[in-house]
């Protein structure tokens, strides 16, 4: 296709810094913006449960205190701020002027920045603050945000089976790991640095290559190597214990339950009518099909209430491919409405994410959902706008048609995968997707799609791919939905027009990011049920 | 200062953003959230009118609506009177913004010809540009409440109300109050309704003494002017920042005492007398007015200040 070009101002890189841009900058950008660095403060004193912040006073000492910052919330904005030291008593031995370092972390995105002292308390009890420091005139990204970190107690360790490291000098040494994330694992260190080396981690059943990375006198961290997608499952099977103790994996309960609860939430009769009996017996065989596919190319797990009853699911799949690169579904959320457990939900949303963010290898994400669901659209736009590795959020029109097969010489190239022990197909192209099989992938066999979110493609392009899969599929005839721009009038390929109109293309580096604003949306959605608007 | 932004800038009212632009209501709200994110809380937008319909009435506190002109098949106007209705049917008024895309447009502005309540025409980029959204949230802040103040003393009504007072409030004390509490309040924890209680207490207050009968009508202002009632017996300064009583009505006891001691040409030593206390740490008000001292004493020496009621 050619497009007539025209001659436009091109906007300054300036011009280019949004606020999004910068609250969610690139590392080493810094905010000088009197507004901006307002925004960011303000940010960081709304949310109390959400953030953390450290001072380092220059002279004094080089370890990083923990402290509450706060300020006179008669201030529009602060003009200047109060530390109180968590861990601390009684004045500080520093002097008005002196130069101090902090660093704050909101909802998992962390900024520091020096300031200068203007006051010290004789009494920080009476007083409630240690040092008062002036307002930062630049406030900087710090590093690169990270993987959701456990710290392990003797009251959580009982959920991780015993750990040992074995290498080239030791065999089955104690592993004693204090902090745990999908990537790694710290742990003190008892009898002074090991170096730097490589080794096995003996987890339970599993044994997990592993690297130190750093070694000294205080502690070890070591980083996972997982070579297979099946031992970062198994390990995420372990870790999900402690990270998210309310998830039970599909396969931990009888899979009628999951039916039952598709059925309970709306999920069916949300996208088609509701499941006849042979349906669901069609779901529940292809949940027996996929169960050997779990962690290679598909995961779901429940999240369960106090009473241990199944509340809410969400699954992921690998869905089709774009070139060579795996692209990744969330799909089949659904829970049991319930204000109360709006946090419980949110888990359905990060350990997808957090999920995805570790595994070993290459992936990106497609994600549904309707504008309707205004929560969906605030965590999708949020991280959108705050997106660092280009996240993609489109308007689209979702179309489920009925599609026969077609036959076509010379058609598009095709990769067919398995999937437990069915067999998935799917294009290889990088502007128009397509992928079919098995038909209730996902329950509402959402799954068997055509994807484009250019309008070059016309619908005769669409209906041909589609006939092309259903014929590769080895089917007569499939339920296919198309995704297409709005300004694409589909109106011609017939069918029903789905509730789904959002089409969000999640980058993996981005899906840090995305757990920010999953967190994030939910305290504001929690703030708005709990009704705290109306003083 | 940038109003409208700080946390209490819109207390006791939610704000609505619709517009049937797919994503464009969220990213709307998301912008204004990234500006001002104690006031996240407060937005809601919609791109479905019957939502937005139902969550209007449901929660009768939208008071504000930023609408864009895609909101429908009709006026803009139209659209936000009926979002507007639920608010308006407990007896106060709802104020709009309306928004367009592609530069203002014949509809847009009969829309603003056709619904008084819609105060304001702007692009979308004005909220979605981050070098935009500070100034243009100020800007509906300011005609917000501007408007609100209006629709309860409309200026006919303010002109007699203020020349009641006459016989104990005198012009030039009512101008140095006015001016010395809008500077103060500068940067400080206000809401809108706050706003105009700071300014219109000083004269509700002498009318209660003098002619009371004048306020029956005017109950609603009455009841928004208390929100800056004075501490009866206040005589210091930094014991009044100090105090436990409301921000808003901090301010007006010590707006009032400012200008007592402006009426005893004491005005500069009472302020300097206070500058010591203002240290870091101290109390926010006490610190503002310190940094405010010359100008406290240049709206004490304004000529115009002589002028007021002529």
């Amino acid at each position: 296709m050619t497009q007539t070009k025209r001659l436009s101002v091109v906007p300054s890189m300036a011009e280019k810094s949004s606020t999004a841009a910068i609250l969610s900058q690139k590392d080493d950008l810094a905010v000088t913006d009197p507004q901006l660095i307002n925004a960011i403060l303000s940010l960081y004193f709304e949310w109390e449960s959400k953030r953390t912040s450290h001072i380092t006073f220059a002279r004094r000492t080089t370890t990083a205190m923990n402290c509450t910052m706060d300020y006179d919330r008669d201030e529009g904005k602060p003009t200047e701020i109060r530390i109180f030291l968590n861990d601390f008593q009684g004045p500080v031995n520093v002097v008005p002027g002196s130069r101090v370092q902090v660093k704050m972390s909101v909802f998992r995105v962390s900024y520091e920045f020096s300031a200068t002292v203007e006051a010290v308390a004789d009494n920080p009890e009476k007083e409630r603050w240690h040092v008062i420091i002036d307002v930062p005139t630049e406030i900087k990204s710090a590093r690169r945000r990270r993987l959701p970190r456990i710290s392990v107690n003797e009251e959580s360790r009982q959920f991780l089976p015993e750990a040992t490291w074995s290498d080239f000098e030791q065999k089955d040494a104690p592993v004693p790991i204090e902090i745990l994330d999908l990537t790694l694992f710290s742990m003190r260190a008892t009898g002074g640095s090991i170096g730097l080396k490589k080794g096995i981690v003996q987890l339970g059943k599993i044994a997990i290559p592993a690297e130190v990375v750093r070694s000294d006198k205080n502690e070890t961290v070591l980083i996972f190597k997982f070579e297979k997608a099946e031992l970062f499952g198994a390990f995420f099977d372990y870790y999900r214990k402690l990270a998210y103790p309310t998830l039970r994996e599909r396969y931990e309960v009888p899979l009628n339950v999951g039916v039952d609860l598709y059925e309970k939430t709306k999920y069916f009769a949300n996208f088609q009518a509701d499941k006849s009996a042979q349906e669901k017996e069609e779901i529940l065989s292809t949940w027996e099909a996929l169960k050997s596919g779990v962690h290679i190319t598909n995961s779901d797990y429940y999240v369960t209430n106090g009473d241990g009853e199944v509340t809410g699911c969400s699954g992921l799949a690998l869905s089709y491919y774009s070139g060579e690169e795996p692209v990744w579904t969330f799909h089949q959320l659904c829970a049991v409405k319930d204000p109360q457990a709006l946090r419980q939900s949110g888990v359905l949303y990060t350990w997808r994410a957090e999920y995805l963010a570790a595994r070993p290898e290459k992936l990106s994400v497609a994600a549904s959902f309707t504008s309707k669901s205004r929560w969906l659209e605030r965590i999708y736009t949020k991280h959108s706008m705050n997106s660092k590795y280009g996240t993609k959020l489109n308007a689209v029109i979702n179309r489920r048609c009925n599609i026969s097969k077609q036959t076509k010489i010379g058609g598009p190239k095709f990769r067919i995968y398995e999937m437990g022990t069915v067999k998935r197909v799917s294009t290889t192209s990088t502007d128009l997707w397509g992928c079919v099989n098995p038909k209730f992938l996902n329950a509402n066999e959402n799954l068997n799609t055509v994807i484009t979110l250019s309008d070059s493609f016309s619908p005769e392009d669409l209906l041909g791919l589609g006939g092309q899969l259903v014929e590769a599929s080895g089917e007569d005839n499939t339920s296919i939905v198309f995704v297409t721009p709005p300004s694409v009038d589909t109106s011609r390929l017939g069918g029903v027009v789905q509730p789904s109109d959002r089409f969000c293309q999640i980058p993996k580096q981005d899906l840090i990011v995305f757990i920010s604003s999953v967190e994030h949306s939910i305290s504001v959605t929690e703030r708005k049920l709990c009704g705290q608007l109306v003083e | 200062m940038m109003m409208g932004i700080n946390e209490k800038a819109w207390a006791g009212i939610n704000i609505v953003i619709y517009g049937k632009t797919p994503l464009l209501p969220m990213k709307m709200e998301q912008a204004i959230a990234m500006a001002s994110p104690a006031n996240e809380v407060r937005i809601d937008s919609f791109e479905d009118y019957d939502q937005a319909y139902d969550f209007c009435k449901s929660q009768k506190s939208v008071g504000l609506i930023l609408i864009l002109e895609n909101s429908g098949e009709g006026l803009a106007a139209d659209t936000f009177k009926q979002l507007g209705i639920h608010y308006e049917s407990k007896g106060w008024p709802c104020f709009g913004t309306l928004f367009h895309e592609n530069g203002k447009s014949m509809l847009g502005h009969l829309s603003l010809q056709k619904n008084k309540n819609l105060l304001n025409y702007y692009s979308v980029e004005d909220i979605l540009d981050p070098r935009r959204t500070f100034s243009t949230i100020t800007e509906i802040w300011n005609s917000f409440v501007a408007a609100f103040e209006n629709s309860i003393v409309p200026t006919k009504l303010q002109e007699t109300l203020i020349s009641l007072t006459e016989p104990v409030l005198a012009g030039e004390s009512l101008h140095f109050q006015n001016r010395t509490s809008v500077l103060l309040s500068h940067d400080l924890n206000i809401s809108w309704m706050e706003s105009i209680a700071l300014k219109w207490h000083p004269v509700i207050s002498a009318l209660k003494k003098t002619n009371d009968k004048a306020l029956v009508p005017n109950g609603v202002l009455v009841q928004i002017a208390d929100l800056a009632k004075t501490e009866g017996n206040a005589s210091d300064i930094v014991s009044v920042t100090n105090s436990k009583e409301s921000l808003c009505s901090r301010i007006s006891t010590v707006v009032q005492l400012l200008d007592q001691a402006r009426m005893q040409n004491n005005l500069r030593e009472t302020l300097e007398a206070i500058t010591p206390a203002a240290r870091p740490g101290s109390p926010a008000l006490l610190r503002r007015i310190a940094y405010s001292k010359e100008r406290i004493l240049a709206i004490s020496e304004d000529h115009q200040l002589m002028g007021v009621r002529a």
